[in-house]
């Protein structure tokens, strides 16, 4: 806990250093030693507290972010990328120095032509981003994040940090779940008493449901990387596909009795992973040791963390092109935690370690820019020019529309060129009626389409061999995630690998999905049961209160075809103008238009459109043989 | 439209609550409402059509509140490691065993009498680790593959699904099928051939995995229970699975008049 006279002391001390012209030493504010420039407002005097001697909350990280950014406009910008679904905002910061940050639009243009995979004009400059805190209680992260930024800003007369600023951009993401931090930092401050536990029996180590890993939903934002079904994905692929880095290092958090990791990452690599991109590991991961040699901190590498599942920071970010990486300190939960080997570990060992290899990071692809910006544009030329192959992945629109439109959309939102071909055409000995989206492998992401998009992504072999001799003598597997994702197969549509040429217009993430309506029919609205939006349609039906009936077996209509379980909505015990109102509003709707009565020998059950379990018989389906559960 | 709560906090995997809570709120556009586990076991439910509970170990208390619900013509929709405690005991809603690792002994003795075990002699390697097998171990853990299944096609359960599905599946559970004076397999895995859509099995998963249910239920009472050996909307990520979930949540509590 702080003690007030203490900072009044410090603010009156350095208040003092300040009035004489004098750079205060201040190491306490950052990890390296140096001279601070004293207008660049320090934790102490923003939050109250030295770094890493408490757990800043979001408020109050990004408090003091607005601190930093009014006291160096000219070399810190904040921009807000996102909102969680709790209402808190997301923000990434961009350091580097003032002829850079005057000159940024220009960067960013000539960074975004090397990412299509053409020539730049030789105004780009490699973008180092690094992102804190994806799971909430590993929480040491963010604050590293303020004393780096702290630290670029302030530091006076360092080569390094000049090196850095010159000759990069540094952008910072210092918490991808705010959700997640505030949680565990508000149970955490209720939980502390007048002296921090170490016990990590003691109910400020002990999280409650849920814990502060998961954001509102309680989603593992690590995995969400290519589904980007959370805000907080959504935002934040958006803004690394806006500024195209070469190195992205993903910061976290382990059990506390554990050390540090950083890249190279254990097997199984992903073969999606280039060699050139293996042998740049080796650049980062060398410097990052450098630092914790001299330290005395331990590390390890090559263990435990792979880099196969396409849905993390570092294998996603990878598949675009940077040398993406997971760096994991060993979490005190708290301010003080008691490992097992009977050392202590605070809360500020954890600031302290990942400041470094922050740094550290900047620093390698400072000292070697041109190589990482030379490799990320060789890559993305290559892939462009069909060095991950040449064909396209067809997804027919005819089957389970709404998710082949979905998928293209969500394809499309990662950075990926997906095309859509609306009208009937043929491509590869196949005729797609409805129309089709081609994903083509040659273009700029191709790695991550591959990774997506191939039915299978083979394990290496001998890592497999290991596995199963692993397995023969009773141990784990050590496969940190799944085996499996493709991403036609999970959304149930037809995915075909096709080598000709295939048309479209480019597909842009935002697009709607147009509805599919056929009007409404003398006797009802139908509702195939075909795909996610058909569901979602008669799920919002019900709660506007209309009456439906479901289908148990297939049935022809107006010489369309329409399978067992379509729902239809009787024009009769419905008002019929709010129904095709409804529909036609809805962005999903799909209806027919049926004439007369039901099809003949059609049996259909109801879904009730009354919210409670009837304590007399419910309404029952009008026409016979209506099926019970039991056969 | 029915009214859906589903087991919250201590004892439910939070990772699994909330994936389904976001896929019936956000995709499917259907309201759920929470009940903490501590609650459940003695809540009124009796204004709810289905009661979802996610992977994890609902208490007895649960089962019991639950077993009543479901007789009394509830939905109640289990998913993943929670079919383990409606599995059990004289009359489970769900009238399934989760099965031992192919190629065991469950009957292998221990030894009996005079302290002494029986003399032998092992004359290989692989006699020594027959041997020192875990003879009630379970299937070796699948890190998760996406395989195919296979509906029936009598029970709107499976309706959409047609033509096959593709599913996610980790861990070790298998579960016997349901027998047919008991409920339904609605959706079960493929035959061993054609069981892997993308991904690594085990050799002997594959094999002991073919036909076994994905998708169970078993009617009690006036109402019914609806067993996923493995969650369906895991990371929101198998969205070609929402008609299932909606015919589950969405269509079931209809079909039980």
């Amino acid at each position: 806990m702080k003690s007030g006279l203490l900072r009044w002391f410090v603010l009156g001390w350095a208040a003092l250093c300040a009035a004489m012209g004098v750079a205060v030493p201040a190491q306490a504010q950052s990890f390296l030693d140096g001279t601070f420039d004293p207008a660049i407002p320090t934790a102490t005097e923003t939050l109250g507290h030295a770094p890493g001697a408490n757990i800043t909350s979001p408020t109050e990280m990004l408090a003091y972010m607005r601190a930093l950014e009014k006291a160096a406009p000219d070399r810190l910008r904040i921009v807000k990328y996102a909102e969680t679904w709790e209402g808190r905002p997301l923000h990434y910061m961009i350091i580097t120095a003032a002829e850079n940050m005057a000159n940024l639009d220009a960067i960013q243009a000539d960074l975004a032509t090397i990412a299509a995979g053409r020539a730049g004009n030789g105004a780009a400059l490699p973008v180092t981003w690094l992102t804190y805190s994806v799971h909430g209680n590993e929480i040491s992260s963010t604050d590293a994040a303020l004393t780096m930024a702290y630290h670029l800003l302030a530091a006076k007369g360092d080569a390094r940090t000049d090196q850095i600023l010159r000759d990069s951009i540094v952008i910072l993401d210092p918490l991808q779940n705010p959700d997640g931090r505030a949680r565990f930092v508000n149970r955490f401050r209720a939980a502390t008493g007048i002296v921090p536990s170490g016990d990590r029996q003691s109910a400020e180590h002990d999280e409650p449901w849920p814990s502060g890993r998961v954001n509102h939903y309680m989603f593992d934002l690590n995995r969400d990387w290519f589904t980007l079904s959370q805000p907080e994905t959504r935002g934040k692929v958006k803004a690394i596909r806006e500024w195209n880095p070469v190195v992205v290092s993903d910061i976290h958090e382990m059990g506390g009795d554990n050390t540090y990791f950083f890249s190279p990452a254990a097997d199984p690599i992903s073969p999606q992973i280039t060699e050139a991109q293996r042998r740049a590991y080796e650049i980062i991961g060398r410097n990052n040791a450098a630092y914790f040699d001299a330290m005395g901190q331990p590390y390890f590498t090559r263990e435990v963390y792979d880099l196969f599942y396409p849905g993390y920071g570092d294998t996603w970010n990878t598949h675009h092109g940077a040398i993406g990486s997971t760096y994991e300190q060993a979490s005190a939960r708290g301010l003080v935690f008691d490992r097992r080997d009977g050392n202590t570990l605070t809360y500020r060992d954890g600031v302290r370690n990942h400041f470094m290899a922050s740094f550290a990071t900047a620093e390698a692809v400072a000292q070697n820019a041109q190589r990482f910006l030379a490799d990320f544009a060789d890559y993305r030329a290559a892939n462009a020019g069909g060095a991950a192959g040449r064909g396209a992945y067809v997804i027919d629109l005819a089957t389970r529309r709404w998710n082949a439109e979905s998928l293209g959309r969500r394809l499309a939102a990662q950075g990926i060129t997906v095309l859509r071909q609306g009208r009937a055409a043929s491509v590869c000995g196949r005729s797609y009626p409805h129309g089709y989206l081609a994903i083509p492998q040659a273009q700029p992401a191709a790695r991550l389409v591959r990774a997506l998009l191939d039915r299978n992504t083979e394990l290496p072999r001998d890592f497999v061999a290991e596995q199963e001799a692993r397995r023969g003598e009773d141990l784990a597997h050590e496969l940190y995630d799944v085996t499996a994702w493709s991403v036609g197969l999970m959304s149930g549509v037809d995915v075909a690998e096709c080598g000709s040429a295939v048309s479209g217009e480019t597909l842009s993430a935002t697009a709607p999905i147009a509805p599919v309506a056929g009007g409404a029919g003398d006797f009802a609205i139908a509702v195939p049961w075909t795909d996610s939006g058909q569901a979602r349609l008669v799920a919002l039906a019900l709660r506007e209160g209309f009456e439906a009936r479901v289908t148990d077996e297939a049935f022809t209509s107006g010489g369309r075809e329409y399978p067992r379980g379509t729902v239809v909505f009787p024009a009769g015990t419905n008002d019929e103008g709010a129904l095709s109102a409804s529909g036609s509003s809805s962005p999903t709707r799909s209806a027919l238009r049926p004439r007369g009565s039901p099809p003949a020998g059609s049996r259909m059950a109801p879904i009730w459109a009354a919210p409670a379990l009837c304590a007399s018989p419910c309404q029952r389906s009008r026409w016979p043989g209506t099926k019970a559960f039991r056969n | 439209m029915p009214k859906v709560a589903m087991a919250w906090d201590e004892g439910i995997s939070q990772l699994s609550a909330g994936a389904m809570r976001y896929v019936l709120e956000r995709r499917l556009g259907l309201p759920v409402t929470p009940i903490r586990s501590q609650r459940l076991g003695g809540a009124d439910l009796e204004d709810y059509d289905v009661v979802i509970v996610p992977e994890g170990t609902p208490d007895r208390a649960i089962v019991r509140n639950l077993d009543q619900f479901v007789r009394d013509g509830g939905v109640l929709v289990a998913i993943g490691r929670s079919l383990g405690a409606f599995s059990r005991g004289d009359s489970p809603l769900l009238a399934v065993k989760r099965e031992a690792g192919l190629g065991l002994d469950l009957s292998s003795p221990e030894g009996e009498g005079s302290g002494l075990a029986e003399a032998s002699a092992i004359e290989s390697e692989a006699e020594y680790r027959e041997r020192i097998r875990n003879q009630q171990a379970l299937p070796d853990t699948l890190p998760g593959a996406l395989l195919n299944v296979v509906g029936d096609p009598n029970i709107f359960l499976s309706a959409g699904y047609d033509d096959g599905a593709v599913v996610n599946a980790t861990g070790s559970a298998i579960y016997t099928p349901l027998d047919r004076a008991n409920g339904i397999n609605a959706i079960r895995f493929a035959s061993a051939q054609d069981l892997i859509a993308s991904g690594y099995v085990w050799g002997q998963n594959q094999r002991q995995m073919a036909f076994k249910p994905y998708l169970m239920a078993q009617p009690s009472g006036q109402g019914v229970t609806i067993g996923f050996v493995h969650d369906p909307s895991t990371r929101a990520y198998l969205d070609g699975l929402d008609l299932m979930i909606a015919n589950a949540v969405l269509v079931a509590p209809s079909r039980i008049r």
